[in-house]
């Protein structure tokens, strides 16, 4: 059996939001009129009747998103008023990560799942951080992080992270 | 110097000689092994002692039960059966049948017409169980004029001031006949009143209408003898039907009896809501860690660390929370043939889907033997008057919400997973420490 068998196949592409549709979502209200429509797009339906912070997976289309309290974040303050749940990070899935299918659109920052962890570090500078015990490193870019998580051979990425960064609690 | 101003001084006083002799005493050393063997000594002799007494006096209990089934006079009394069946009545109603069958009405115990005392003893509404005051008792206590049992139970009454055997009291009008074989009307009672202990608590019946639990009008029953389970008890599984229990006053199934005891609703069933319960709270708390120790999980990775220490904490927790979920349940005692016939005998597959409404799916329980009851008496699984008992009880326990179910559940829940708090954290950290982006 191919190991991606059991990957749900996605019914239409048209369906997929661009990356750069997706990061634009970062601070959006969870219940705003620029998130909904992409919600329904891709099949999600968050529940915040427990807690605001709820992570929802489009297995279909390769992508996550977060939401979270706007107080947790840097950003946070700027948005004014307590707009309730936002959008706190997007997940960009390789093809088979996690079960998914993997994220079918031009992925952010020029990436693409075939890159090395020598070849990101090139293209992105010195990480901000590096994981010693997990193929994983971060850059912080303005308002915005981006953590990639490699392969265990480090030949390529399985999920790209881009996220507000959280707020520093002094 | 200290000699001479005590030689100036004369003698020591005794004081001082005492208080020296105690000084040398407390650092000699000499000895101090065979005053150890001594004291070992002395335990071992008084150990041998009191194992010695206590044999005996098992010995002498174990005779007297031997003579007791020989049908020479119940222990720890001086009366005999022999004595007794001068005066034994034939038409007394006799107990527990086969098939679960209690006395005939108008001659029912204590439970159903006339209440017990907290005091021990049995009254009855409507004149009494000596109704013509001129009740008996074999060990020659008197009776109370207005009808209440002996508390001492040895007391029997009947109308005609003949003793009954064993201790039973009956009243002549039959509006309220107390038997209490082996000196315990409250027997029965411990089902009506148990059942609001029962899980989880009926509020209507604050205690049951006939009396308090462990009362007993015929006093404290011979250590020995559990007393019998009879159709239509009800309350607890463990507690007050006794079941897996050790107590001597749990009551037990009588020898040749088919009485079984009956988890309304199923026993699985409560133990796969108090599973779920259980879940949720693990989720509830391991979602609070990750909130704090955790920056940006993928929805795969909240649910492989959730997913982790729920199953690990609640295999470490579930064995005994469902012991005590299914010794809590509420329970009826049933003859085999009428239980037989319930909704849920040997049909565990109704559990998982009724378990999210407990008090719905004891309602269908109750329904589907209240359906074929009539039925049922007319065929002889069970007794009129065990049948008249269910009715009341399940009219009592039909009161019972969801959210009591689930609240007295929840109880049982996080005492255990209190229990195993250590087990939890351990669990949590060892996720956490495998993933990158927890503390």
């Amino acid at each position: 059996m191919p190991m991606t068998a059991n990957i749900p196949h996605s019914h239409d592409n048209a369906a997929l939001p661009s990356a750069d549709q997706l990061l634009s979502l970062l601070g959006e209200p969870a219940r705003g009129a620029r998130v909904t429509p992409v919600l329904e797009r891709l099949g999600m339906k968050p529940d915040f009747s427990q807690s605001w912070s709820v992570a929802v997976a489009a297995p279909r289309h390769g992508v996550s998103l977060r939401f979270g309290s706007a107080l947790e974040r840097s950003e946070g303050s700027a948005l004014g008023a307590d707009p309730g749940p936002i959008v706190v990070c997007t997940f960009f899935y390789a093809p088979g990560h996690e079960g998914h299918r993997g994220y079918g659109s031009l992925l952010p920052f020029g990436l693409d799942f075939g890159c090395s962890r020598a070849r990101a570090r090139e293209l992105l500078g010195a990480p901000f951080w590096s994981s010693i015990r997990h193929q994983s490193d971060r850059w912080n870019f303005e308002g915005r992080y981006l953590c990639l998580d490699f392969a265990r051979d480090e030949s390529s990425i399985r999920l790209v992270t881009v996220g507000l960064p959280w707020r520093v609690h002094s | 110097m200290q000699h001479e101003k005590d030689s100036v001084a004369g003698a020591p006083s005794p004081r001082r000689r005492w208080l020296a002799w105690l000084g040398r005493l407390r650092r000699d050393t000499r000895g101090a092994s065979l005053i150890e063997q001594v004291l070992i000594m002395a335990v071992a002799v008084v150990g041998m002692v009191g194992f010695s007494r206590f044999g005996s006096e098992l010995h002498e209990q174990l005779d007297h039960e031997a003579q007791h089934v020989r049908g020479r006079g119940a222990p720890g009394s001086e009366l005999s059966l022999g004595a007794l069946a001068s005066s034994y009545q034939p038409e007394l109603p006799s107990r527990g049948t086969a098939s679960g069958a209690r006395p005939a009405p108008g001659s029912g115990r204590a439970t159903s017409a006339a209440s017990s005392t907290p005091s021990g003893a049995a009254t009855a509404p409507n004149g009494s169980a000596a109704t013509n005051g001129t009740a008996t008792a074999p060990n020659g206590t008197a009776t109370a004029p207005n009808g209440s049992a002996a508390p001492r139970g040895a007391a029997s009454a009947t109308p005609n001031g003949s003793a009954a055997p064993n201790g039973a009291a009956t009243a002549s009008n039959g509006a309220a006949t107390a038997t209490a074989p082996n000196a315990s009307a409250a027997v029965p009672n411990r089902a009506a009143a148990a059942g609001a202990a029962a899980l989880p608590s009926a509020s209507s019946s604050g205690g049951g209408p006939s009396g308090t639990p462990g009362a007993s009008a015929g006093g404290v029953p011979p250590r020995s003898s559990r007393p019998d389970l009879e159709c239509g008890d009800s309350g607890r599984y463990q507690a007050d039907l006794g079941a897996n229990s050790r107590s001597r006053n749990a009551p037990r199934v009588p020898e040749g009896s088919d009485l079984e005891r009956d988890h309304i609703p199923q026993g699985h069933s409560l133990r796969v809501r108090a599973g779920q319960l259980l879940d949720a709270e693990i989720t509830r708390r391991v979602q609070a860690q990750m909130a704090e120790r955790c920056r940006d999980l993928t929805p795969e990775e909240e649910a492989r660390i959730v997913s982790a220490v729920v199953q690990e904490t609640a295999a470490a927790v579930s064995q005994r929370m469902n012991a005590m979920v299914e010794n809590r349940g509420f329970t009826v005692a049933l003859p085999h043939p009428f239980h037989e016939q319930g909704r849920t005998h040997s049909n565990a597959s109704l559990a998982a889907s009724e378990a999210g409404d407990l008090a719905a799916a004891a309602r269908a329980d109750m329904q589907h033997y209240l359906d074929i009851l009539d039925d049922e008496v007319r065929r002889g699984s069970i007794s009129a008057e065990c049948a008249g008992l269910l009715r009341k009880v399940f009219a009592e326990r039909a009161a019972v919400s969801k959210a009591q179910y689930d609240a007295e559940l929840q109880k049982i829940m996080l005492t255990h997973l209190q229990k195993k708090s250590g087990t939890l954290n351990t669990s949590l950290k060892k996720q956490f420490e495998q993933e990158a982006k927890c503390q």
